[in-house]
């Protein structure tokens, strides 16, 4: 790779003419995306459906944006796409004796919900709890990766994710 | 480097740069490049409120030798100065803690980086590795994971900063 100094990111990729949006797909619940190169003048939407089979039902959303992706793409070199059939994710989380819950795009990250959690719209947990807080699907024994998206926990046909809220020192393995 | 396997760490790192999830981190103003020159990697992070109401950047020094067998060595990176600030003594506890300055178990004159079990020398904290495992560096992880999870301290200083200016 050309090295860069003081900020210019622009070099040119050797195998890369320039025409090409490079493409990272998460669908069907996978846990490898899939891999496109598409020619930036298709369109990119369209081609990306094309290449993986997508049903017309199912929505298209940049990594952790709410919206899904309509018309065309437009200045972009890299995307991180996620696939799915829900527009939207209803996540429900519990935590002590309370459940709470809220929408989300399939799109956004545990991370983005923890944050919500967390926070004055969540349990409103003190800044010294919210430090400790992590996701936990109910019975598992590692918290949630912070930076999965939540699509990826919910299958196909399901719109609702339910999980734990923690504040469990890891220490203990 | 001579030993023959530096180009080899260096050629992953730079695999990894160029890689479709770095990129798009890049163009999704998450990140961006400040200096490369092979070990030393200087990253600006932006991270963002929940509700995209506040953002906050930090930018980070990474040192790459032995990519990706061995963790990135990583600190908080002052540009102008061209060495590590000293750590914040306001904000939210968890960038508080992972700021902080602490030595090295295996040299105590040394500072260890940042306090996480991801980073250089505090994987061998404490047990970390093996005790945190979602929060440790694995060869097969990609550099994106270490991005994501500064762009969690700058997201996390971002929520404390939005919640202090609406106090």
């Amino acid at each position: 790779m050309t090295q860069v100094k003081d900020g210019d990111t622009s070099e040119k990729k050797p195998d890369d003419d320039g025409k090409n949006i490079r493409i990272e797909v998460e669908h069907d619940g996978k846990a490898e995306p899939a891999d496109l190169k598409i020619d930036r003048d298709d369109d990119v939407l369209a081609a990306v459906r094309k290449a993986l089979a997508l049903e017309p039902d199912v929505f298209l959303f940049e990594r952790d944006k709410d919206e899904p992706l309509s018309g065309p793409i437009k200045g972009r070199k890299a995307l991180r796409l996620i696939a799915h059939k829900s527009r939207l994710i209803t996540v429900q989380v519990r935590y002590e004796h309370r459940t709470i819950e809220e929408k989300f795009a399939p799109s956004r990250t545990v991370f983005r919900v923890l944050e919500w959690a967390v926070g004055k719209k969540g349990f409103h947990l003190d800044a010294t709890s919210a430090a400790k807080a992590n996701l936990i699907l109910p019975g598992a024994d590692a918290p949630l990766p912070r930076d999965a998206t939540i699509g990826r926990l919910v299958p196909a046909g399901e719109h609702v994710l339910v999980v734990d809220l923690t504040l469990q020192d890891f220490t203990n393995g | 480097m001579a030993d023959g396997h530096a180009a080899g760490d260096q050629m992953t790192l730079d695999a990894h740069l160029e890689s479709v999830r770095f990129l798009a981190g890049v163009e999704e103003g998450r990140w961006q490049i400040l200096h490369y020159a092979f070990p030393e990697l200087v990253v600006r992070v932006t991270g963002s409120a929940v509700d995209d109401s506040w953002q906050s950047t930090m930018d980070f020094q990474l040192i790459c030798d032995g990519f990706p067998a061995k963790p990135v060595f990583a600190q908080r990176w002052d540009t102008v100065a061209r060495t590590r600030p000293p750590p914040p003594d306001q904000g939210p506890p968890g960038v508080i803690d992972a700021l902080k300055t602490w030595n090295c178990d295996s040299d105590s004159s040394l500072y260890g980086g940042i306090y996480r079990p991801w980073q250089r020398h505090a994987a061998a904290h404490n047990n970390w590795t093996t005790l945190r495992p979602h929060l440790a560096w694995r060869r097969d992880r990609h550099l994106t994971f270490v991005m994501e999870q500064l762009y969690e301290l700058a997201s996390e200083q971002a929520a404390w900063e939005a919640a202090r200016a609406a106090a």
